[in-house]
Formats: C-alpha cells, sequence, structure tokens
C-alpha cells in the first residue's frame, strides 16, 4: 500500500486486507461507510465507494443485511480463504474532484503467498497482490469473534486457527512486515479487527460484556503475528479495534459440525437474531477510521519533521522530491498541504471557484486532522 | 509322698511298747502303717490324676500331630512316648495299691504256699484249731479249691463267703479257660454257658483242631465238667457275701473227692466262692491280730492258677511260709520247688528276700533221714551251702499244733515284729523310687513337648501381631488402590472440556431445549400465536403474555437442563461403584452380594456397629455418600444469569430506564412476531446456558468426583485415628475380611494351647507331691 496520485489526482491509499472469505470484511467496509456518515456529519466531506465493482458488492450486503434484518434472523456463510483478489475501492471525498483521498484496500488470497498452493496461472496476479502489499502501510486483519469465542470443546478450539486461516494471516503480517522494516521512517500501522462483536460487549445493547475474554483470546490466537511484530518491524503500531458491524444482532446458537472438506475437518456456523426493533447501530468501525486518520496524520507530521530536519531551502524542492514518488509520507504532505489540488486545479476552474475548491480541500485536510485528534473508543487497545 | 521312713514323725506317735510283748509291738507296727494310709491314697489319687492328665495330654497332642494342616516336620517332632509313660504310670499305681493294701491291713497276716499236698492245709488245721470240715485235707487229690483267710478271733467261730456274680464268675473263672483253650467268646448268660458247645476232647483229638499238648484236653475237660456240674452252683452266683457256719464251710470251698467224682454228677459249689474269711479263736494264739492266708497249692492245674497265687502273696501277706514236705521220692529241692520259690520271690516286692519267704520243712509223717536229705539238698541248693543265707529255714511238724506254734510261727511273728518297721520302709522307699523315676520320665516327656511348643510359638507368632500385621496391609492395599482412583480421578477433572460424556450430556439437555423450543414452546407455533393473540386481544397489550410466557420458557429450559441429573446421578452412582469395588476387593466376604451405595452403606453401618467401631472411617464413607452433583442445587447457580436475558423488561443503555424489550401490534402479525421474539430469546438462553455448562470451570462433575474421592482417600487412609481404626476393624470383622484365616489360626492355636494345657495340668499335677 502506499499512496500517490490517482488518474483523477487524489491521493491513493492503499490498505491491505487479510483475512478469510466471509470473515465479514464487507460487512467491515459496509459499517466503516455507515459509521463514517455520522462521523462526517456536518462536514462537506464523505466516504463512499467508488467504482462498479466496488459499489455492486456494498449494495449487495446491504439488500442482504436488510433483508435480515427485516426477517429477524440471519446465518452468515461459512468462512472460507479467499479465492480471488478483489479491490474495494472508497473515496474519501472533498467534493472537489481530483482532491479526494481515495482508499484502496485489497482483499487477495492468503493461500498465494506460497508459491506451493498459489495457481500457476496466476503468477502475473500474485506480483501485482506483492507490490501491493509492499506500498501499503495499513494492513488491516478482520477476525469473526464468534469463532473465537463459541468453542467449548477442545476439538472445537483447535479448530479455530484453521478456520481463521490464522497460518495464512501470519503469513501475509510477516511479509507485510519485513517490507516495513526496511522503511522505518514510515509509520506503519496494522489492525487486528474483530467483527460480529455485537453478543460480546454490553455497550451497544448487548447483556454481557465478555470484552476481555475476546481480547484474551485474539492475543492467544494472534500470539504469533502479534509477537512478530517487535522482532520484524518494531516501529509498526499495532491497533486492536473491535467492531459491531451490524449492532442490533446476537448469536442465538452456533453449531460446529464434523466436515473433512475443511481442512479443520469442523465447519462452524453461528445462527444470529436480530435484537429487536432491528435497527442497525454499528459500533467500533469509527475507530477503524480514526485509527486510519491517525496515521495520515502522522504521516504529515513525519514529512514535516523531516524537512524541519533536513532545513531544506524551499518549498518547490520539497514538491520537486515528492513529485518522484518516492514514498507515502512525501505524498500525504504534498496532499495534505494543498499543494497539489493547487497546481491541479488552477488551470481546470474558473477563478470565482478556485476560493471554494481550496477551502473544500482545506476542510478535508481539517476533517482528517480532527479525527486523528480524537480519543480511540473504549473497545481500542494499542501495542 | 515322703517315703523317706515309715516310722512316724517325732511326737506325734504314742512310744513302741517293749520288745517282749509281740501283740503289742504288733499292734503299734499295724496302727503305724494305718497312719501312714492317708498320704498312700492320696497318692493314689494323685497318680491317678497324673494318669488322666498324661491321657488328656497324649489326646491333645495325637489331635495337633495328626490335624490336616500341622506341618509334618512338627507332626513328627510331637511322636512322643505317651504309652510307655501311661504304663509307668500304671506301674506306679498298682505299686501304691500294694501298698495301700498292705498299709490297710489291720492284721499280721501270714501267707502259706507250697505245692500240693504238702501239708497246707494240716498247718492251718493246727494254726487254726480248725478241722477238716472248715480246712479240708485229703490224702491224694488236692482238695483246697478256694483261697481262705483265716483270721483269729477270739469270740467269733463263721466264715464269710466272697460269693460271685455270673459276671465276675465268667471273668474271673470262665474268662481264662476260653483265653487257655482259644475259645472266641464268653458266655453273657447263664443260660448261654450252661448251652454253650464245648468240643469233645475226643473229637478234638480226631479232628487234629486242639493244640497239641495234653494240658490242652485235661483244661477242656475241666471247664465242660464246669459246665456239666453249673446246675449245682448256679444259684450260688449271687455277688456279695454270705456267712455260714464253720461246720458247713467244707462244701463251699473243697474239690469233690474222687469218690464223688466217680458217683458222676458232682457239686461244685466252690466254683461260687470267690474267697473265703474264716474268722475263730486260734488255740495258741499270743497275737489277737494275726491272719493266715491259704494259697491254693502251686502247680495246681488250673486255668491262671499261679497269677492267682502270685497276686495273694502281692496283696495279702505280709510274710510267705513255703511248705515243703519230704516224701519218699520227694525229698528234694526240685526245679518245681525252685519255680514256686522263685514265684513267691518275685511277689516280695521292695521287701528283702529274707524277710519274706521262709522255707518250713514239714516234718510230720516221714522219715527224718527224708528230712535231713530235704535239708541238706536245701541248703545247698537254695542257701548256697550256708545256712539260712538267703532264706530261713523252719522246720515243724505241721500236723502239731504245738509244734507249730513253738517253730513256726513263734519266730516268725518274732521276725516280723523284728522287721516289719524295715520291711514297711523299704517297700516305701522302693516305690518311693519307682515313682521318682517314673515322674522323672513324665518331667522330661512334660519337657519335650514343652520345648516343642516354645518352637511352634515362635515360629507362629501370635494371632494379635498377624492381625496387626494383616490391618496394616489392608490399609495399604486400600490406599494404593484408592490414590490410583484419585489419580484418575484427577487427570479426567484436570482435563476441562474433555469430560466428553458430560459433554455429551449437556449436549442433550440443550437439544431438548431446542427441540422444545422450536417445536412450539411446548404447544405448537399456530396454538400459540392464537393464544397470544387473544390474551394480547383483551389485555389490550403484549406485555402481560410476553412476560408470562419468557417465564414459562425460562422455567422450563431449566427443566431441560435437570436432565443432566440423570448423568450426574449416573458419575456419582459410578464413583460409588469403584470405590464399593475397591472395598469390596480388600475386605474379603465383609461386603458380599452387595455393589455400589449398598456396599457403602453396609460398609458404614458395619463400621458403626463394630465390636470396636471406627468413627473415622464411619464418617468418611457417610461423605461419600452423601456427595450430590445435580443441576439445580450446584449448576443452576452458575447458569443462572445466561436465563436472566429471558424477561420482557430491560435497562435502556441510554436513559438507564426500564423498558420493554418487545412491543408488538394486537394482531397476527404481531403475533407471530411475538413469538419469533420469545423463540428467539430462548434459543439464544438455551444456547448461552449450554455454553455456561461447557465453558465455565469448577463446575464439571469430574472435579467433583475427584474432590469426593480425594476427601474419602484423605479421611480414611491420612487421617490421625487412620491406623488405629484399620486396627479396630479388622479386630471387629477379622472373620469376614479374612474368612477362614483366623477360624484355623484359631483352631491351630487352639489344638496347641490344649497341649500347653494338658502339659501345664500335667505338670501341675506332678508337682503335687505328697507329704
Amino acid at each position: 500500500m502506499t499512496v500517490d496520485a490517482s488518474q483523477n489526482g487524489e491521493l491513493v491509499f492503499r490498505i491491505g486486507l487479510v483475512g478469510p472469505s466471509r470473515v465479514g470484511k464487507t460487512s467491515l467496509i459496509t459499517a466503516l461507510l455507515r459509521d463514517s456518515q455520522r462521523l462526517l456529519q456536518g462536514t462537506p466531506v464523505s466516504l463512499r465507494p467508488v467504482g462498479t465493482a466496488t459499489e455492486k458488492r456494498i449494495a449487495q450486503h446491504r439488500r442482504e443485511l436488510d433483508g435480515s434484518l427485516l426477517a429477524g434472523e440471519f446465518t452468515p456463510g461459512a468462512l472460507r480463504g479467499t479465492e480471488e483478489p478483489f479491490t474495494f475501492q472508497l473515496l474519501l471525498d472533498s467534493g472537489v474532484r481530483g482532491t479526494g483521498i481515495r482508499l484502496e484496500l485489497l482483499d487477495y488470497p492468503g493461500g498465494w503467498l506460497d508459491p506451493a498452493t498459489r495457481p500457476h496461472d496466476r503468477d502475473a496476479d500474485w506480483q501485482s497482490c506483492e507490490r501491493f502489499l509492499q506500498q501499503c502501510s495499513m494492513l488491516l486483519v478482520p477476525v469473526d469473534a464468534a469463532v473465537l469465542m463459541e468453542p467449548t470443546s477442545a476439538a472445537q478450539l483447535r479448530a479455530v486457527p484453521s478456520i481463521l486461516t490464522t497460518p495464512e494471516v501470519g503469513e501475509v503480517v510477516r511479509t507485510w512486515l519485513k517490507e516495513r522494516n526496511w522503511r522505518p521512517d514510515e509509520p506503519a500501522l496494522l489492525m487486528l479487527c474483530p467483527v460480529k462483536c455485537e453478543s460480546y460487549f454490553d455497550d451497544n445493547g448487548g447483556r454481557r460484556d465478555e470484552s476481555e475474554e475476546l481480547l484474551s483470546r485474539v492475543r492467544r490466537v494472534y500470539a504469533d503475528v502479534i509477537e512478530a511484530v517487535p522482532a520484524e518491524a518494531p516501529h509498526v503500531r499495532v491497533v486492536y479495534a473491535p467492531v459491531d458491524t451490524i449492532g442490533c444482532v446476537e448469536i442465538l446458537h452456533a453449531e460446529w459440525t464434523p466436515d473433512p472438506r475443511e481442512p479443520s475437518g469442523m465447519a462452524f456456523a453461528a445462527h444470529y437474531g436480530v435484537r429487536w426493533p432491528g435497527r442497525q447501530a454499528v459500533k467500533g468501525a469509527d475507530d477503524v477510521l480514526v485509527a486510519l486518520c491517525k496515521h495520515l496524520v502522522a504521516a504529515r507530521q513525519q514529512v514535516e519533521s523531516d524537512i524541519a530536519d533536513n532545513r531544506r531551502a524551499t518549498a518547490d524542492k520539497a514538491r520537486e522530491y515528492a513529485e518522484r514518488d518516492e514514498g507515502f509520507v512525501r505524498n500525504i504532505w504534498y496532499h495534505l498541504s494543498g499543494e497539489r489540488a493547487r497546481r491541479t486545479h488552477t488551470a481546470l476552474v474558473s477563478s470565482h471557484r478556485a476560493g471554494e475548491a481550496d477551502a473544500r480541500v482545506s476542510a478535508l485536510a481539517d476533517v482528517v486532522a480532527d479525527l486523528a485528534r480524537r480519543d480511540a473508543g473504549g473497545r481500542v487497545r494499542q501495542w | 509322698m515322703s517315703t523317706g521312713t515309715a516310722a512316724p514323725a517325732p511326737g506325734t506317735a504314742p512310744a513302741p511298747p517293749a520288745d517282749d510283748d509281740v501283740e503289742a509291738r504288733l499292734d503299734f507296727i499295724l496302727d503305724e502303717r494305718r497312719r501312714l494310709l492317708p498320704g498312700v491314697r492320696a497318692e493314689v489319687t494323685r497318680w491317678q490324676t497324673v494318669d488322666e492328665q498324661l491321657a488328656g495330654l497324649a489326646a491333645a497332642v495325637e489331635a495337633l500331630r495328626t490335624h490336616a494342616t500341622t506341618p509334618a516336620e512338627l507332626g513328627e517332632a510331637l511322636a512322643f512316648p505317651f504309652a510307655e509313660a501311661r504304663e509307668g504310670v500304671a506301674e506306679a499305681v498298682r505299686l501304691l495299691r500294694v501298698l495301700e493294701t498292705r498299709f490297710a491291713r489291720d492284721t499280721v497276716t501270714i501267707g502259706v504256699s507250697g505245692q500240693a499236698r504238702v501239708g497246707k492245709s494240716t498247718l492251718l488245721q493246727s494254726v487254726s484249731g480248725l478241722g477238716d470240715e472248715q480246712i479240708p485235707t485229703g490224702k491224694a487229690l488236692p482238695v483246697t479249691a478256694v483261697r481262705s483267710r483265716i483270721f483269729h478271733s477270739p469270740d467269733l467261730r463263721r466264715a464269710t463267703l466272697r460269693l460271685h456274680s455270673f459276671e465276675t464268675f465268667v471273668a474271673d473263672v470262665v474268662a481264662p479257660y476260653h483265653a487257655e483253650l482259644d475259645i472266641p467268646g464268653l458266655p453273657a448268660s447263664p443260660d448261654e454257658f450252661r448251652r454253650w458247645s464245648y468240643p469233645a476232647p475226643e473229637s478234638a483229638e480226631q479232628t487234629g483242631s486242639g493244640p497239641d499238648r495234653p494240658s490242652w484236653v485235661a483244661m477242656l475237660n475241666r471247664l465242660r465238667a464246669m459246665q456239666a456240674s453249673f446246675p449245682t452252683y448256679e444259684h450260688d452266683l449271687t455277688g456279695g457275701e454270705r456267712v455260714v457256719a464253720l461246720e458247713e464251710l467244707r462244701g463251699w470251698v473243697a474239690y469233690p473227692t474222687h469218690d464223688e467224682e466217680q458217683a458222676g454228677l458232682v457239686a461244685r459249689r466252690y466254683l461260687a466262692v470267690r474267697d473265703v474269711r474264716i474268722d475263730c479263736p486260734f488255740p495258741h494264739a499270743r497275737v489277737r491280730r494275726l491272719g493266715i492266708v491259704d494259697l491254693p497249692g502251686l502247680g495246681e492245674f488250673a486255668a491262671r492258677a499261679e497269677q492267682h497265687h502270685l497276686g495273694g502273696l502281692q496283696n495279702e501277706v505280709d510274710a510267705v511260709l513255703m511248705v515243703k514236705r519230704p516224701v519218699e521220692g520227694m525229698a528234694y529241692w526240685g526245679d518245681a520247688d525252685a519255680r514256686g520259690l522263685d514265684l513267691v520271690d518275685s511277689a516280695r516286692g521292695f521287701v528283702a528276700q529274707r524277710d519274706f519267704v521262709f522255707l518250713l520243712l514239714n516234718t510230720g509223717d516221714t522219715s527224718s533221714g527224708l528230712v535231713r536229705a530235704l535239708r541238706d539238698h536245701i541248703r545247698g541248693q537254695v542257701n548256697s551251702g550256708a545256712p539260712d543265707r538267703f532264706f530261713r529255714v523252719l522246720e515243724a511238724d505241721a500236723a502239731d499244733p504245738a509244734d507249730v506254734y513253738a517253730r513256726v510261727l513263734s519266730p516268725v511273728l518274732a521276725h516280723l515284729v523284728e522287721r516289719m518297721p524295715a520291711m514297711d520302709a523299704d517297700t516305701f522307699a522302693g516305690t518311693r523310687a519307682e515313682l521318682r523315676a517314673t515322674a522323672q520320665q513324665i518331667e522330661v516327656l512334660a519337657d519335650d513337648v514343652g520345648r516343642v511348643l516354645s518352637s511352634v510359638a515362635q515360629s507362629s507368632g501370635s494371632v494379635a501381631e498377624d492381625l496387626d500385621l494383616r490391618a496394616r496391609r489392608l490399609r495399604q492395599d486400600l490406599s494404593g488402590a484408592l490414590v490410583a482412583l484419585v489419580t484418575e480421578l484427577r487427570a479426567q477433572a484436570r482435563a476441562v472440556g474433555e469430560d466428553e460424556d458430560y459433554t455429551d450430556a449437556v449436549e442433550r439437555a440443550y437439544t431438548g431445549a431446542r427441540d422444545w423450543i422450536t417445536g412450539g414452546l411446548g404447544v405448537g407455533e399456530q396454538a400459540w400465536r392464537d393464544e397470544a393473540l387473544r390474551t394480547m386481544t383483551v389485555d389490550r397489550n403484549s406485555s402481560r403474555f410476553a412476560g408470562d410466557e419468557l417465564n414459562r420458557v425460562r422455567v422450563e429450559i431449566s427443566s431441560c437442563f435437570e436432565e443432566i441429573d440423570v448423568y450426574f446421578a449416573a458419575r456419582v452412582r459410578a464413583l460409588w461403584e469403584r470405590i464399593a469395588a475397591i472395598l469390596a476387593t480388600h475386605t474379603g466376604t465383609l461386603l458380599d452380594e452387595v455393589a455400589g451405595e449398598e456396599a457403602l452403606r453396609r460398609f458404614a453401618e458395619q463400621l458403626a456397629q463394630a465390636s470396636e467401631p471406627c468413627p473415622r472411617l464411619r464418617r468418611a464413607v457417610e461423605q461419600l455418600l452423601t456427595v450430590r452433583l445435580d443441576y439445580r442445587s450446584q449448576l443452576h447457580p452458575r447458569v443462572r444469569a445466561e436465563l436472566d436475558g429471558l424477561t420482557l423488561q430491560e435497562r435502556d443503555p441510554v436513559t438507564g430506564e426500564q423498558r420493554n424489550r418487545v412491543v408488538v401490534e394486537i394482531t397476527s402479525d404481531g403475533a407471530e412476531q411475538l413469538y419469533a421474539f420469545v423463540v428467539q430469546m430462548a434459543e439464544q438462553a438455551a444456547y448461552l446456558t449450554k455454553k455456561a455448562l461447557l465453558l465455565r470451570e469448577g463446575v464439571t462433575p469430574a472435579l467433583v468426583l475427584h474432590a469426593a474421592a480425594e476427601q474419602l482417600e484423605d479421611t480414611m487412609i491420612r487421617s490421625g485415628d487412620s491406623e488405629r481404626e484399620f486396627k479396630r476393624l479388622a479386630r471387629s470383622y477379622r472373620d469376614e475380611i479374612w474368612p477362614g484365616v483366623f477360624g484355623e489360626i484359631d483352631a491351630a492355636n487352639a489344638r496347641v494351647a490344649a497341649v500347653a494345657r494338658a502339659r501345664d495340668a500335667l505338670v501341675a499335677a506332678l508337682g503335687k507331691e505328697i507329704a
């Protein structure tokens, strides 16, 4: 993941997304979109899906979710390893064309990391994924909280890493960490995001608080991932942010059934009921957005710090440096300082609208800075 | 028995009379003897007791020796010569009886012995003054058939017959002939004897069935004569005594004469007479307490004649006059005389030879040459050439009362006056020496028995020690088995989540609950919805119905999970069965025919009712029996919170106020909606309950069972009272816990103890020597 300019002149912020299929990545992104509306209310800034593929997927998910909520219950499909890469495209939109921040979240099959399990005809795709991974400074790991929390027997507990594809996730993270280690001057963020957490917190309509147990289990199951950070790339920040992706559901019962087709030999299915009256109440997605904004701001501060340290003579020289696209930090500074927008739009818009555009660009920067200043929610842990 | 002296102890007896007063001196001697009699009799009793104890010891040793469980080695060690010892005791008693008889006599008694036809009866007539009617004499055949005891009595003239009963007649008279003639069996009644078929001497000779000796025929003839004449004396076989006039005596004591024999049927009343006592005044008696015993003739031809002779000599006389008559052709000391003297001599017991036997040469009705010849021959043959060297030889005319008195009675009485104290002392001393030897023999035997007993005791140890050892082992064995069980249960308890049986039980209960929920909450979905609509319509709201239903669902789910109790009960029962089996394995038959809970209850009762109660062990078992695993009391409180969600009201997270979880319209759709809500709530509550039951630590039955078993093991084995109470248990129920072991040990010990007791009794009896 990295940041660069899109064709529209938008800043592109790439985020790696690692986890099994149906873990709730779409849910998480949908939740991000939903919660951003609340967060960005009253600002000219919005977050929205862009691109047909992402829009379709989000729309499909929303329809299914609305149907389920209406029916009063839903049962997510069984988790499975991601088989095809998919890139979610979101735009943190200032309303001025070419001035937004495009968030690209690449979901790619963990199995591709291993040449032995990677299909031969997908080498090109893999190289593409690899490049993406090298460029992104933020890695998001959605975790199915129910898989962690519902086992009641040793056999079920033993099946958890396999169902969550924890080994594959660990491989991706370690590879990413190695890459981050080459860029020690760039802020990097690893986010562990348990999703479908409604049954384990009592801060969003739930009756029971099992948040500590959830945290404990995440730490236990993802111990390899967490412990790899100080070893591989000590400067990477690890943030734990559980998310209620729907908010008004609770597990009614869960089933662990023997399934020889599954690597773990066991299939897990949770059945959710909708908490009356069935109004969605996403919780924790804001923490992901805030963390993202903090990350962006940290990058900017890093640039400013570098500038100060290097006693650079002029902004022009800096701009040249940035335009060489040597890295996310320079780009983010360049972008958030408004310099790029001004340069891009000066020739395109009439002078009477130039002021409005500037204001919008400036507002985006302010919103990001504002969000970054927010305290993390009570569920969040940082290591 | 003190046999140091026959004389009375100084100061307790009167002074002896003057030497020349023979009668007084004899009286004194006889009185002194009587004084010793109680001691002798006590000694007889003691030796009879010794014999009884010896017999008892022999029987006890035999019982031990021959018992199947007695080791062969011990059996061999117990082979003691009891028969020999008892013979010794019998001899001791016999000797004491002789002594008793001797000391019991109230007369000085002189026996008259000798071959037939030497003038014994004549001598007796001379001494007693009686005639042929009382003491028959004859010229040819032997005439004296009954032993007579004749006592000097200045005032009496009578004969007292001691008569046979038929039984004593058979035993004393017939039996010896049967024995001699090898005739099996004895007549049991007079009639049998009358009709007894004795072989004819002729037929025996013809068939050669009789022994090849003439005496056999003679003996048979005698017996046949006794049988033939049985009617003549049968009526006299009355037993008891009969006093008859001296004038009638001959018919009772004399053999039939030759003429009578020839005449055919003869009376043989003498066969009915055991013996006769004659009291009459002796014409020349200078002593009152004098008796003469006529011993049937030596060499007389009758069964056991010599034994009878000897018996009389041993028991009844103080001295013997052996009469020898030097008639023509018999004026020498022949073999028959030598054998007769030997026989008489053998009866003297511990008395010196010279003191006991006097040889009397009957000089009457013979020539002086023959007398001299015999006198010389006797001196040479009997006294080794020196006069009176071994035996004093007297000479007198037996038919001359004055001569008999002067030359026989007077010197013999003088001798006895002189020598009787010494003779008594010799008898006493000899008897004592014999008793001492016998006592020593028995003491050695008792010591030997004691040594063997001591080795038995050392090798086997006591029952108490053995029981203690067994109690210790029982405790160790139970400890081992219980520790193994506790270890196994601990492993199960620590494998939390791996208690598959428990998981299955919980899953079954959960499935039951879900089936109830999804099957329409016990009434069917449509019925429920109809009822909901009806109730809501009446109430004009949904709250009451929803609230009531949630309460009902909560109770029902709880009930479903109580099904776990079936599993719990099985687990507890299984634990009880395991522990009961362990107890039963190590306690013999104590818990036979019971198992599990029943066995534990019985064990607790046994511990309580033991002859030595074991309260600590009993409590341990009772505590185990109180172990309960049940959902309601142990699990439900822990999962109660999961069912709390099954209420209609909840707290609004924003306002903090109570609000209804659900409010539906009072319509069919509302009822459907409410049904879905209740089912969902119920499903979730059931699921959460199941999850809590499976996940919460500290509630698995394995932990409870492990704790219960550990508590039992701790209390039974490790408590301070444990060792003591195991000993009590062992003592109280040893025969049940180790069946047969102690019964046999006890029996074996009892056998050994019986030997020890018998030995102690024997030693005690031996030790009570009477002074």
